[in-house]
């Protein structure tokens, strides 16, 4: 009050006023307290634990001993497990999050652009179609998949059977070479209604007067995506990218509940699981090794976190600089 | 886009919305039908509409994957963990929000961190190993549930739009804290805490990584870890398995028609901070 009555014009924004006090800090901390510690204890210790833990033979079973071990872990994993295994995994991962990445992004903001137009009947009910998936979870949208590739009654099968006049049609899910591409479609499938959903709350924010002005000038669609779209979501196709890079790099709730890591489509990430739970598809190669080395599965975490953030920071700089160049 | 009379795009368009609702509807159009066949059926005619229209293979389903014992976990594992990490979560953005305790700022950070760390699955499971709560429900719900760092972020900014002055006004009047917080706040909040809220509820109903780390006797598994294990016990009985995964779907798709709005205003919102 005392503040702003002096020159109300030439600071337009009022001086904060000083705030009554309200209630009092030791209450209110005292409800913060329980989330605080939570997220301590379930959050960021664990996190932090995972490096510690590394350096140790900790198995999963209770009760066992346990001794720290230095660097062995790591040693097991860059030199002496087998390097063709540890290559393959590590490019399976490569190819999974590239090709999971691209694929979603593009398809998403292709969907996302042609659902944008007003004149389109039915988009609303697309756009909740599209979406479903996200909401299905691992277990449900797995076993749709499992039912969809199915030897010899499903659809897949019958189409290369009857339609592409395939003799032998392979069994898609159990097979090294069609196996990984097939979960790499279901993840895809899963999540580009996610990516689709941020796509178009950042179209949704653009002017339809630039659009007009464009079209009068004379502008075709394509140079209108790339000129105008484009640049000005370009911050939605960051967090897009980021979001998908960091979620393909660790999530394995597909791999594991489709193929359990089996039929090459193991990635690191699912590695990590299967080396500290057990279940097979723990070697890249498909070969069921001893589970519950939770000492050798957190330098395998360690491993695939690095990998994520080096992976994000470049990435980042890409995004950047990709946007400058706009 | 496309607001010009482009008729060749326009085709375009809606031959690419159809060709992609023909990919996400087809495999569940696929499923509801295969649920409703009998298995001899399948087999002789997978492709075709069914004719039998086997609501019978729900029961079968529902007995043989023991779901009545499951749903009931289910139930109590997702209303839990979701009133408790929106609690939490709620008494941790409301002070943040409002600036009450010093370094909020920096709790503000600690938690938006939260979005980046590596998960800790390891050393998490050790933890509940020791603690003596392996395959147990307590163990199992806190470990679901948490200070979501989206839902952290989502209420921060949705509390700044009510107004301080309403704070001044309860506490003169006298009105405690949490009192303020039940009956004041949490009304006003309802649409962001019902986004974070289904989106809790969602993932939790989903869960299956964690229950199959942390469940291992039947009485305290998921409906969702029943359906796995049921799928890879009746692998070849793709019938039973169709509606199986049908009545683990349907609360998600029911949830999911009423909620769209909600649950795509909380993944936007989500989307929105990076």
């Amino acid at each position: 009050m005392e503040g702003n009555a002096k020159s109300p014009a030439a600071s337009p924004m009022p001086k904060r006023r000083r705030h009554i006090r309200t209630f009092p800090v030791w209450v209110v901390f005292l409800c913060m307290l329980p989330g605080i510690l939570h997220y301590t204890i379930f959050r960021l210790f664990p996190s932090t634990m995972t490096a510690v833990l590394s350096f140790t033979d900790i198995s999963g079973i209770p009760g066992s001993s346990w001794q720290w071990i230095g660097w062995a872990n790591y040693k097991e994993f860059f030199i002496l497990q087998n390097i063709r295994d540890l290559k393959a995994a590590l490019g399976r991962t490569a190819i999974y999050s590239l090709s999971v990445t691209l694929i979603q992004n593009a398809l998403a903001l292709l969907m996302a652009v042609i659902l944008n137009g007003k004149f389109l009947k039915g988009r609303n009910f697309a756009r909740a179609v599209y979406f479903m998936p996200v909401i299905l979870g691992a277990a449900v949208v797995s076993t749709i998949w499992k039912l969809i590739f199915s030897t010899p009654t499903g659809p897949i099968y019958l189409f290369m059977k009857n339609v592409l006049g395939m003799e032998n049609p392979p069994a898609i899910l159990s097979s090294y070479s069609y196996a990984f591409p097939a979960v790499i479609a279901a993840q895809i499938w899963q999540n580009m209604g996610y990516s689709m959903v941020i796509f178009l709350a950042a179209l949704q924010n653009i002017s339809a007067d630039l659009y007009e002005a464009a079209y009068i000038d004379g502008a075709n669609e394509w140079q209108v995506f790339w000129k105008i779209t484009l640049p000005l979501i370009w911050s939605a196709v960051t967090v897009n990218t980021l979001l998908a890079i960091i979620g393909s790099l660790q999530s394995f709730e597909l791999i594991m509940t489709i193929t359990r890591g089996n039929f090459n489509t193991s990635t690191l990430g699912m590695m990590v699981f299967a080396t500290a739970f057990g279940g097979n598809g723990a070697t890249a190669s498909g070969g069921t090794v001893a589970g519950m080395r939770q000492g050798y599965a957190a330098a395998e975490s360690m491993v695939l976190f690095v990998g994520v953030l080096v992976v994000t920071v470049i990435s980042q700089a890409i995004m950047k600089r990709m946007e400058a160049d706009q | 886009m496309g607001n010009i009379k482009n008729i060749p795009f326009r085709i375009f368009c809606y031959v690419l919305m159809i060709v992609f609702l023909f990919i996400y509807l087809f495999p569940l159009f696929f499923v509801a039908n295969t649920s409703l066949k009998t298995a001899q059926d399948y087999l002789l005619h997978p492709t075709s509409l069914t004719t039998t229209w086997s609501f019978g293979n729900y029961a079968v389903a529902w007995n043989k994957a023991n779901f009545g014992a499951y749903i009931g976990n289910s139930v109590l594992y997702t209303a839990v963990c979701t009133v408790a990490s929106l609690l939490l979560s709620l008494l941790i953005a409301f002070p943040i929000s409002r600036k009450y305790i010093p370094f909020s700022g920096f709790l503000y950070i600690l938690f938006l961190c939260g979005l980046f760390l590596p998960s800790g699955l390891i050393p998490t499971f050790q933890m509940v190993l020791n603690m003596g709560l392996y395959d147990t429900k307590l163990g199992y719900m806190l470990v679901m549930t948490g200070v979501n760092a989206t839902s952290v972020f989502f209420f921060t900014g949705y509390f700044k739009s009510i107004p301080r002055e309403l704070d001044e006004a309860a506490s003169i009047d006298g009105c405690g804290y949490l009192r303020y917080i039940f009956s004041c706040i949490i009304p006003l909040a309802q649409p962001a805490m019902v986004s974070m809220g289904m989106l809790s509820m969602i993932g939790v109903w989903n869960d299956i990584v964690s229950s199959t780390i942390y469940l291992t006797s039947e009485a305290n598994y998921n409906i969702t870890r029943g359906l796995f294990v049921f799928t890879g016990q009746y692998s070849n009985d793709w019938t039973l398995t169709a509606a199986g995964l049908f009545i683990v779907a349907a609360p998600l798709i029911i949830t999911y028609i009423f909620g769209q709005r909600y649950i795509v205003d909380g993944v936007m919102a989500g989307g929105l901070k990076g």
